[in-house]
Parts: structure tokens; C-alpha cells; sequence
């Protein structure tokens, strides 16, 4: 037997089940429109402004810059763990990559971007 | 400077003089200024003096060389070289060409120098200088080039520049008219000598490199069969019978007469109408073994030489019968070489050269003197009036009719003698046949000749010509130089039937030796002996003062008969007068279907409905799709994903 | 002992691939301080680069670097000298469009360095990952380049759409990759041999796409004209070139692996059913986008189009047919695009006006421009001529070899096809020229004359018609000179 078979199989479930799940919902659901079911859903209490507003940039820019340099360290873990039979030449490697990640903060330093005001 | 530096000179002396008289006029028409007219003209004869006196360096090297071997060979550089082709553009002057290398710098030259004195009233001068140095340029590149390549930029070139010159006054619809039918006839020949230049590259692409080398092509003329030959011979004669004006396509040379006459006797004369024949004599190795080829060249140059003759007679504008005169003695030059007899068909190149020039210069004067007036009936008593520009033009209009011992008494009689005595091997018939048409054309040729000799020079001035007088030195001197080599030309070609050495045909006889070398298909038969030869001669002086003295008994002594005769026989006059209705006839049979076909069918239908329908088609059809596509293309990403990935499902499926 | 780990060869190889990454640094840290000059910085990388480059046009033997996942060989010298010529362009034609805008920032030549040191190092690899690492290191920073812009908000529009489509087709190569290993046990594509040939066919295939929505070919060309249209005309002008070059490159260096029948390209190449998908595919991109362009009023649009029509023809030099892959024929073509599109755009860039922060580059303002700025109009006739394929530019003579190349391993009918396209596009390439010469207003129309757009549209002439027409002057290299780079660069290939 083919060992993709399976995994096939999931593949089929995977589409099969929502499709036949959203058919299955607005089939047998009732559609009756109110005013209140096309307001957005708000904790239960009646909406106050406009969802659609403008969040700060900073915001993203932040968590992007985090994220940049939080998985840039994971790196470290693994090197770590082999750190003696990669030898020399794994350290000189890795120098380079801390210095260009480093050149990288400097970067985003100088131009500003982690200052919040 | 050596002979083969000389010969470049040759060519571009009067490519300089174009040039400068060109750039001057470009230059004064920006800048709004006026050119001296001594200036432009000094320039533009500058250039073929120099070139003359060249070319009689060039011709006395010739001479100087061993006989078989005179040659001057300048390799300038290489123009094309394409795979198996190669073409080279190099000057070579051999006999041949050194004979027109000197007709056409020399009368060249001449109707230069005239042209100061016709022009120098015209706004136009300095551009009408550059053309005629183009001119004389294109010309010198067609005798000298040594491939039928060269020959054929040269032969395009002198048909720009007679579009050019032609239409020159082209404020003047129909002269511009003149100038466009004079360059769309021709392109119809040059269609034929194009094909036929073409199918010698296939023929010898076959065994080897293709070439247009003119003695490459002699010294591998075995490599053609029998029949390619003779379409090849076709083909080129197509090329001469545009350009030498023989029938059907004469019909631009009488129309060419819209230009400034100096430019009419360049045509006729020196340049352009001549390269036909000087280019079927090149060839002349290869129409000796093309039979039918020569046959051909053979009638059609008799038919053309009588019924150009007959058109002469009744026509009265002093330039037309001049030029019904030239497709008339085209005619015969296109006998000679049809016949074989390439030297006596140059050598009425060469005596035509002469008394033509004197001829078209003599009538440029008289229609300079009689404020452009062209009809003959309206002239009388010139000869009194200009003494020089008549007498000049009575040796001429005798040279022409052919009496002895003027120049085309011996180059016609010597053409009409080897047609008698030639022989065609495909065409039986057509050596005498020409003979006959060329004796009955030398009648008629005397007779409209002193025709128009009497009624403009003698008798009563009537109208402008009583206050005519004799013209300035810039026309006389060209004249009176050119009434003499009229004259006296012929002494170079007295056969030797009347004791002379006949140093013409020995001149070029190493050119055409290869000639006979070979093939006996066609050929002057040296048969009929002496006495038949002289009686010949002596039937054509008879038949020259026949002619003379006929238009003598109609317009000088009887005036009143030629009028009653075109009243007794109006159909039979209207006919002639009219040319025999060929121009209609061709306009029916061509133009006007051609014209209809194009507006009738190519142009409501074909090009209308179905040309502009595909396309408008097209530009429906490519906006529906674009139409489509825009409702495709509908900037939403999220639809730019959805064909991404159900293209690439379709593309997977079928791969897969 | 073991060989030596680095030798001095392999240090000279890599050091234009270092240069450009580097060059990418500098310029972006040092634009941190002083972000005047970044131009001649990244320039000055660019040059210094290029000079390191040009040595590597007579390697004998490619150079293996970095454990062989990169090769330094004529061939990718020569696709890297393209590039860097793209480059140059794009960094000398940008700084009066960023002026204009009051944004010239040195960021915007780290990326554009950034970007090339990508493609570079996308035209020099077989391997798999790094591959798709080359991939997103050209593409990241067009992507940002493309909303560069922000002023306008098609620009913002555009990134965003190719940033997401990118990101897509990105993910389909990397899937396809993932199934290559899965089939054949490597990532070395040069060593991929056996295993499951629908495993093998269906990643080939998937990276194929991967490259196919690089190069816009339809029907993964959605993105193009909107890209094209609203990114900053330099960079439109730069990916226009630049990532054509990447991606043909890139892809006859993988299709010249596909000699062993085993290979899974060779399946795309010459299996039943996927060879015929190629000879379509080229078909719809060059009818498609010739067909479209026909109706553009906006030049710039109608350039996009004309890029996809040209990605069609390209296509046909990798259709194998009965023969191989036709290196030469797409080299020299690439050559002759790279000029003549990036002249093109110039001429654009010099005539863009802005309305309202957008910019407006409709064909019809520009009536009679060919009479008052008369080098504008011709060197714009000359781009557009040679787009057309007229003699005597290197656009003719580079569809010349392509397509005759095409009828000589027996595509005639493509080839056909690819003849008529040509004809149709004669239409709308010649209609910017009729307005420029055979139309006149007396509205009076801005015109950038900054010096370096003037010096990038001449050079642009003079080297389409150089190596258009012109044989080998003295020491000064011409056609045959060009002919024989693309020969031994081709001739790197296996």
C-alpha cells in the first residue's frame, strides 16, 4: 500500500469536513435579519465608535522588531549545544551573524525606532 | 597621379560638385540667401572638366598598353559579403568604357558649361547644378563599375536623378507628372534587369560563389544552361528596354522633354537613354550564346527604330520630334548589338552622342531665342536670324539623316550592313527583317528631320521669330564644338570597304573577342562580299536625299500638300499625330485596368471589407478580450490569488 | 591532510557576492547618520563590485563556494554583470525621482543592493535552500521598495499585492522544494536523481511556479501591471529588468541540470504531458500581454504589459524542442530587454509629471514632445524601435537569434505565433513615438532635464545600437564580442 494513502486521507477530511460543515449550517440554519445581528460584536454592550480606527504604528513596529530579534537568538540555542564540534570555525560564524545582527540594532537605534514618543 | 587614382577621381569629382552645390543650396534655402550664379555654375563645371581631361589621360594609358590587355583596375573596398556572396566595389576602364567614359564627361561637361547660359534666369540654379552633377556621377558609376552591381546603383541613380531633373520645375503639375512617369516606366525594366542580375547569383551560387563580376561571369558563363541564358539575356533587355525607351516602354522619353532642354540633350545624349545599350554590349559574351535573347533585342530595336520614325513626322513641337528621333536611333543602336555587332552599335552611341547633343542644344537655343516657344509652325527663317545655332544644327540634322561623309552616315550604314549580312540562329528571319525596317526608318528619319530643318530655319519668320537672335557663346560654343565632332566623328569608324581602317572596332575589339570566340549562334557572317557592301552604302546616300528631297518638295516647295494629305487621309494623320494612340492603348490595356482593378476591387473590397475589416476585426476582437481581461484584472488580491492557485491546480492536474 | 578550507580563488569568487551584501549594510547603517549621499555610496559598492566581477567572465572552471551551495562560473558572471548594469541603472535614474518626492534616503539603495545581492546569488546556486533564501532576499526589498511611495497610495497598494502574492508563490516553491527532498533525498538539485517521479514532478513543477510568478508569466502575471504601475517608476524600471534576469538565469541554470532523464526537471522538460505546458505558457504570456498592452494609454501600464510579452518570448528560448535549452539566444536577449526597458522607463521618468502626489504618465500629454525635446523623442523612438524588434537595435537582433534559434530545434509553429506577436506589437509600441512627432499642443508639458536621466537614456542608446549593429571597433567590443561572452558564458553550463 502507498504510505502517502494516509496522509491523503487527512487531506480529503481537512477539506471535506469544513465544507460540508458550513453547508450543512446555512442549510439548515434560520436567516432571519435583525439590525442588531449586523452590528459587530462588541463584549455585548452597544458599539461605541467605529471598529475600523487607526491602531499606532509603533505598535507593530515594536512586536515586529521583537520578534526579528527574539528568533535571530534562538539561533544561539542550537549553536550552543554543538558549540565544541563546530570549533573554531562555528565561532567566527556565529561572531558574524551577532555582528550583523548587532549592526542591525544600531541601526534601528540611531533611527529612532524604539523611542516610544 | 597613377591611371587608377585618376579613375576614382573620375567618379568623384562630380560627386563633389553635387555635393557642394547641394549643401550651398540646402544652405541658402535656410538662410534665405541667394546663391551667385557664377558660383554654383563654375562649381558644376569644374567637376566634369576635370573628369574629361582625366578620362583622355585614362584613354591615352589604354592606348599605351598592350592590345588584349588594357585594362585599368581600381579595388576601392568591399561592400557586401554575405555567406557565399561577395561584392567588391571596384572602377575598371577597358576600351568600352574608357569610349563613354569620354562621351560622357565630355558632352557631359559641354551641356554643363550650356546650362550657365540656359539657367541663368532660373531661381533654382544652384540645386539644378547638384542634380546634373549627380547626374553625370550615377552615369560614371554604371559605365565603370566593374560587376552588374555597381552598374545597377549607377543605373537607379541616373533614374532618380532624371525623376529629379525632369520634374525640376515640379510647381508645374504635369512636369511633375513627367518626372514620376519617367521613373515608374523605368522601374518596370529595372524589375527585369533586378531578376535577371538575381537569377545569374542562383545559377552560379550552384557551383560555386555567386558573383556579378562581369568577367567572372564571362569566364564562367559555361555553368548556365542553355535555357537560363536565354532568360537571363530576356530579363537584362528588360532592364534596356525601360531605360533605352525601345517599345513598349519608350512612353516616358517623349514626356521627358518637361525639364530644361540642357537636361533633355543630357538624356538623350550622354547619359541615361545609352546605358541600355552600353549594357547589353557589356554583356555581349552572353547574349553570343543566348540566340533567341539577341533575337529579340533584335526586333524589337527594328520595330522601334520605324515607329518612332513614323510618330517623328507629325509632330511639331520642336523637342518631340527630337526625341521621337532619339527612341528612333535607340532603335538602331539596339540592331547593332542585337545583331552581334556590339562595336558599330557604340559607335552610334558614340556619333549619336555627338549630333543628338548639337541637336537638343541647338533647339534649347532656338526655344531660348523664341522666349519657349516649342512649335515649329510657329518659327521660319531662324537661319538668318541665328546663323550659328542653324548652321550648327543643319550639319546635325545631316549627320542624323545620314549622309556622307558625316558621323552617322558610316555608324548607321555600318549597323544596317551587319544586320544584312547577320544571321540569328533562333530567329532566322530577323537579321533582314531589321535590315528592311532600319532602311524604311532611315527614310523616314531624313524626311522628318529636314521636316523640321525647313519649316523652323527656313522660309518667313513668322511669329516670336522675327525678333529672334543669335544666342550668347554660352550656347554657340558647345555648338559649333559639337557640329563639329558631328562631322567629323565618323572618320573613325570608315569601313574598310571604302579604304578606311575602321580604328573604332579595332579600338574595342579585344572588349568583344571573347565574343566569337565561342558560339557561332548568332554573328556577322562575313558573307555578300565587297560589292554587295557598297551597293549598300550607295542605296542608303540614295535613300537620305529620297528623304531630303521629299520634305523639301512638302515644305518648301508645295506647302499646301502635307495639309491636303491630312485631310484626305484624317484618320490615317490624327493616327500618327497621336503616336498611334501606344500611350492610350497602354493606358487602356494597363493603367486603366490596374487603376479600376485597385479602386474597384483592392481598394472597396479588398482593402476596404477585407484589409480594414481584419483589422478592425482585430481591434474589435483585441478590445473584447482586453474587455474581458479588464474585468479580470480587477485590482482585487484577493482574485489575483484565486487565478494564481486555479491556474496552478489546472497546470498540476495536467502535468501530473 | 584535508584540502585547504578557503583557498585565494575562492575568496576572489566571492567577494562581489560579499560586496553587495555588504555594500547593503553600509549604506543603510551609514544612511542612519548622513542619508544624502546613499546614491554614490551604493554606486560606489555597485562599480567595485562589478570591477571584481568582470575577471570571473574568463573563469576556466567554476569556483565552488561555500561548501558548493553557491557556483561562481562564467555564466553567473555574466548574469551578475547584467545585474549590476540593472542596478546602476536604477541608481542613477532614481535620486531626481526621489528628490521630487523630498524622500532621498540612503534606506532606498540598501535595499535596492540588498535586492541585487539576492539575484545574484539566485543565478549562481543549485541548491534548494539557498535558493529560496536568494529568492526572499530579492524579493523582500522589492517589495518594500515597491510602496516606497507613500505619498501615493497605489504605491502602498501595489507593495501590499506583491508582498502577498510574492509571499504565495514563494510558498509554492518552497513546497515544491520540500517535495524535491522528499523525492530525491537532496537539495542539491545538480545531484537530484530518481525517486518518485510524481513526487519529482510536482515539486519540479512547483518551483517552476514559483519562478513563473517571478517572471510574470500569465497566468501568474495578475500581479504585474498593478506593481508596475504603482511602484516608484526606477524601481518599476529595476524589477522590470533586474528580476527577469534573475529568474531566466536562475532557471537556465536549472534546466541545464536536466540533461540525466532521471532529474525531476527533465520531467518538466521532456515528460508526455508537462512538455507541452511550457510552449503554452509562452504562447499565453506573449499573446496576453501584447493583447493588453494594445489598449494601455497609460505608458507606464503598457510598458508593464509589454514586459510580460517580452517574459513569452524568453519563454521560447527554454522550450528545449529538439534540441537543448537556448542559453545563447536568451542571454543576448536579456541584454538587449535590460537596455532597452530601462532606457524606456527613463524617458518615462524624465516626461512623469505629478498630479496631487500621484504621477501621471498618460501617452496623450505628450503631443509634439519629440519636436521640442528632441533627444527625449529619439531616444525614446530608439527604446521603443528595438522593443518593436526593427533593425538596427539590439531588440531585433536579439529576437533574431531567439526565434531562428527556435525554428532550428524545430518550433516553427511557436515561433510563428511568437512572429505575429511581434507585428501586433509594432501597433502600440510605435504609437507613443506617433504622438510624440505627429501631434502638437501648445500646452506646455515639464520635463525633468536632470543630467544623470539624460546620461542614462544616452548610454542606453548608444549601447542598444553598439550592440545592436556594430561589429568589433579596434578594441572597443561589439556585437561579435557580445556574442562571444553569451557563447562562454552559456558554454559554463553543463
Amino acid at each position: 500500500m502507498n504510505p502517502y494513502i494516509p496522509l491523503l486521507a487527512v487531506v480529503a477530511v481537512a477539506f471535506i469536513l469544513p465544507v460540508v460543515l458550513l453547508a450543512m449550517s446555512s442549510m439548515l440554519g434560520p436567516k432571519r435579519d435583525e439590525a442588531a445581528k449586523g452590528d459587530p460584536y462588541e463584549c455585548g454592550v452597544p458599539q461605541l465608535t467605529p471598529p475600523r480606527d487607526h491602531f499606532p504604528v509603533k505598535y507593530y513596529l515594536v512586536a515586529v522588531l521583537f520578534l526579528l530579534f527574539d528568533v535571530e537568538a534562538v539561533f544561539l540555542y542550537p549553536w550552543a549545544v554543538v558549540y565544541r564540534r563546530l570549533g573554531i570555525l562555528g565561532l567566527v560564524e556565529m561572531a558574524v551573524f551577532l555582528t550583523v545582527l548587532f549592526l542591525g540594532l544600531v541601526y534601528v537605534w540611531k533611527r529612532g525606532a524604539l523611542e516610544w514618543d | 597621379m597613377t591611371v587608377e587614382t585618376s579613375l576614382l577621381w573620375i567618379v568623384l569629382l562630380p560627386l563633389l560638385g553635387a555635393a557642394v552645390n547641394g549643401i550651398t543650396a540646402a544652405a541658402a534655402a535656410r538662410w534665405g540667401k541667394k546663391v551667385p550664379h557664377g558660383f554654383s555654375g563654375a562649381v558644376a563645371v569644374a567637376g566634369p572638366t576635370l573628369a574629361f581631361l582625366l578620362a583622355v589621360g585614362v584613354f591615352r594609358a589604354l592606348q599605351g598598353m598592350e592590345e588584349g590587355h588594357a585594362l585599368v583596375v581600381n579595388e576601392l573596398f568591399r561592400w557586401i559579403d554575405a555567406g557565399r556572396f561577395r561584392a567588391d566595389v571596384t572602377l575598371l576602364a577597358d576600351p568600352l568604357s574608357a569610349v563613354m567614359l569620354l562621351v560622357v564627361t565630355g558632352i557631359g561637361g559641354l551641356i554643363h558649361y550650356y546650362s550657365i547660359g540656359y539657367m541663368s534666369h532660373d531661381e533654382g540654379h544652384t540645386r539644378y547644378f547638384a542634380y546634373l552633377n549627380l547626374f553625370l556621377f550615377f552615369m560614371l558609376m554604371l559605365i565603370l563599375g566593374d560587376s552588374l552591381l555597381t552598374l545597377f546603383v549607377g543605373w537607379e541613380g541616373v533614374g532618380l536623378c532624371s525623376y529629379l531633373l525632369i520634374g525640376f520645375w515640379f510647381e508645374d503639375t504635369e512636369k511633375a507628372q513627367a518626372g514620376m512617369k519617367a521613373f515608374v516606366v523605368n522601374r518596370i525594366g529595372d524589375f527585369g534587369l533586378l531578376l535577371g542580375m538575381l537569377l545569374i547569383i542562383t545559377t552560379l551560387s550552384a557551383g560555386g560563389e555567386g558573383t556579378l563580376v562581369v568577367r567572372e561571369i564571362a569566364h564562367r558563363l559555361g555553368e548556365f544552361p542553355p535555357g537560363v541564358l536565354e532568360a537571363v539575356g530576356l530579363l537584362l533587355f528588360a532592364g534596356a528596354v525601360g531605360k533605352s525607351a525601345q517599345i513598349p516602354l519608350y512612353i516616358w522619353l517623349p514626356d521627358a522633354m518637361a525639364g530644361p532642354t540642357p537636361v533633355s540633350a543630357l538624356i538623350h545624349a550622354a547619359t541615361m537613354v545609352t546605358a541600355g545599350v552600353y549594357m547589353i554590349a557589356r554583356m555581349g559574351f552572353l547574349y553570343d550564346h543566348a540566340p533567341l535573347a539577341s533575337g529579340v533585342v533584335l526586333v524589337v530595336g527594328a520595330a522601334t527604330a520605324l515607329f518612332a520614325a513614323i510618330i517623328g513626322i507629325a509632330q511639331n513641337d520642336i523637342k518631340k520630334v527630337l526625341a521621337y528621333s532619339t527612341v528612333s536611333q535607340l532603335g538602331y543602336m539596339m540592331i547593332g548589338v542585337g545583331v552581334g555587332a556590339y562595336a558599330a552599335g557604340i559607335f552610334h552611341v558614340f556619333t549619336h552622342a555627338f549630333f543628338k547633343a548639337c541637336l537638343f542644344l541647338g533647339a534649347g537655343s532656338v526655344i531660348h531665342a523664341m522666349h519657349h516657344e516649342q512649335d515649329i509652325r510657329k518659327m521660319g527663317g531662324l537661319l538668318k536670324k541665328m546663323p550659328l545655332t542653324g548652321w550648327t544644327f543643319l550639319v546635325a540634322t545631316l549627320a542624323i539623316a545620314g549622309f556622307p561623309p558625316l558621323s552617322g552616315f558610316f555608324s548607321k550604314d555600318e549597323i544596317l550592313w551587319k544586320a544584312f549580312s547577320g544571321e540569328n540562329a533562333a530567329l532566322p528571319w530577323a537579321p533582314r527583317f531589321a535590315w528592311l525596317l532600319g532602311t524604311i526608318a532611315a527614310l523616314l528619319t531624313a524626311f522628318y528631320m529636314f521636316r523640321l530643318f525647313f519649316t523652323a530655319f527656313l522660309g518667313k519668320p513668322r511669329g516670336k521669330a522675327v525678333e529672334a537672335h543669335e544666342s550668347s557663346p554660352f550656347f554657340t560654343v558647345p555648338l559649333v564644338i559639337l557640329a563639329l565632332g558631328a562631322a567629323l566623328t565618323g572618320f573613325l569608324g570608315v569601313p574598310s570597304v571604302v579604304g578606311g581602317s575602321n580604328r573604332f572596332e579595332h579600338w574595342l575589339a579585344p572588349v568583344f573577342e571573347t565574343s566569337h570566340g565561342g558560339g557561332e549562334a548568332i554573328g556577322a557572317a562575313h558573307a555578300g562580299g565587297h560589292g554587295v557592301e557598297i551597293g549598300l552604302m550607295a542605296g542608303a546616300v540614295v535613300i537620305a536625299l529620297l528623304g531630303t528631297l521629299l520634305a523639301y518638295f512638302l515644305y518648301v516647295k508645295r506647302k499646301e500638300v502635307p495639309g491636303r494629305i491630312a485631310e484626305r487621309h484624317p484618320a490615317l494623320y490624327t493616327l500618327v499625330r497621336d503616336k498611334f494612340y501606344v500611350y492610350e492603348a497602354v493606358f487602356a490595356a494597363v493603367i486603366y485596368p490596374v487603376v479600376s482593378l485597385s479602386r474597384r476591387l483592392l481598394w472597396r473590397i479588398v482593402d476596404v471589407r477585407i484589409v480594414d475589416g481584419i483589422v478592425n476585426l482585430a481591434g474589435h476582437l483585441s478590445r473584447g478580450v482586453s474587455y474581458t481581461l479588464r474585468f479580470v484584472q480587477t485590482g482585487q488580491v484577493q482574485t489575483y490569488a484565486f487565478i494564481l492557485f486555479t491556474a496552478l491546480g489546472i497546470f498540476l492536474w495536467k502535468v501530473l | 591532510m584535508n584540502p585547504p578550507l578557503v583557498t585565494g580563488d575562492m575568496l576572489r569568487a566571492a567577494i562581489p557576492f560579499i560586496l553587495l551584501a555588504a555594500g547593503g549594510t553600509v549604506v543603510s547603517l551609514a544612511g542612519a547618520w548622513r542619508s544624502k549621499r546613499g546614491a554614490l555610496f551604493a554606486a560606489l559598492f555597485l562599480v567595485l563590485a562589478f570591477w571584481k566581477l568582470f575577471p570571473l567572465l574568463d573563469l576556466e572552471k567554476g569556483i565552488e563556494l561555500w561548501d558548493g551551495a553557491v557556483v561562481a562560473d562564467r555564466m553567473s558572471a555574466f548574469l551578475g554583470g547584467m545585474l549590476l548594469l540593472s542596478g546602476l541603472f536604477a541608481l542613477i535614474v532614481s535620486p531626481p525621482v526621489l528628490r521630487r518626492e523630498g524622500r532621498n534616503r540612503a534606506e532606498y539603495y540598501g535595499l535596492i543592493l540588498f535586492s541585487l545581492s539576492g539575484m545574484v546569488l539566485f543565478v549562481s546556486t543549485t541548491n534548494l535552500l539557498v535558493l529560496f533564501l536568494a529568492l526572499e532576499l530579492m524579493s523582500i526589498p522589492l517589495y518594500v521598495l515597491s510602496g516606497y511611495n507613500r505619498g501615493d497610495d497605489r504605491s502602498g497598494e501595489a507593495a501590499l499585492k506583491y508582498f502577498l502574492l510574492g509571499s504565495f508563490s514563494s510558498a509554492i516553491l518552497l513546497y515544491g522544494a520540500a517535495l524535491l527532498f522528499g523525492a530525491t533525498g537532496t537539495i542539491n538539485m545538480a545531484a537530484m536523481t530518481g525517486g518518485d517521479p510524481l513526487l519529482a514532478t510536482a515539486g519540479a513543477f512547483l518551483v517552476l511556479t514559483g519562478f513563473l510568478f517571478k517572471m510574470a508569466a500569465v497566468p501568474f502575471h495578475m500581479w504585474a501591471p498593478d506593481v508596475y504601475d504603482g511602484a516608484p517608476t526606477p524601481i518599476t524600471s529595476f524589477m522590470a529588468t533586474s528580476v527577469k534576469i534573475a529568474t531566466f538565469g536562475a532557471l537556465l541554470r536549472i534546466f541545464s541540470l536536466a540533461g540525466g532523464a532521471a532529474n525531476p526537471f527533465a520531467h518538466i522538460l521532456t515528460g508526455e504531458n508537462a512538455a507541452k505546458i511550457l510552449p503554452w505558457l509562452a504562447v499565453m504570456t506573449m499573446t496576453l500581454g501584447n493583447v493588453c498592452a494594445l489598449t494601455q494609454t497609460n505608458i507606464k501600464r503598457m510598458l508593464a504589459y509589454s514586459s510580460i510579452a517580452h517574459a513569452g518570448y524568453l519563454l521560447l528560448g527554454l522550450i528545449p524542442g529538439s534540441g537543448a535549452v537556448d542559453a545563447k539566444g536568451i542571454l543576448y536577449y536579456l541584454f538587449a530587454y535590460l537596455l532597452m526597458t530601462t532606457g524606456a522607463f527613463t524617458v518615462v521618468i524624465a516626461l512623469s509629471t505629478r498630479d496631487k502626489g500621484r504621477e501621471v504618465t498618460g501617452v496623450e500629454r505628450y503631443a509634439g514632445i519629440g519636436f521640442r525635446r528632441p533627444f527625449l523623442g529619439i531616444a525614446m523612438a530608439v527604446f521603443l524601435f528595438s522593443l518593436a524588434g526593427i533593425p538596427p537595435t539590439a531588440g531585433f537582433f536579439g529576437k533574431y537569434l531567439l526565434f531562428s534559434g527556435a525554428v532550428h530545434r524545430g518550433l516553427t509553429p511557436l515561433v510563428v505565433v511568437a512572429v505575429l506577436n511581434s507585428a501586433l506589437s509594432v501597433y502600440y509600441y510605435l504609437r507613443p513615438v506617433v504622438v510624440f512627432y505627429m501631434r502638437d499642443t501648445d500646452t506646455p508639458v515639464r520635463v525633468d532635464d536632470a543630467l544623470s536621466l539624460r546620461v542614462a537614456s544616452l548610454a542606453a542608446v548608444v549601447l542598444l545600437i553598439w550592440f545592436g549593429c556594430l561589429p568589433n571597433i579596434g578594441s572597443l567590443p561589439g556585437v561579435p564580442a557580445l556574442l562571444h561572452w553569451v557563447g562562454s558564458a552559456a558554454a559554463a553550463l553543463p
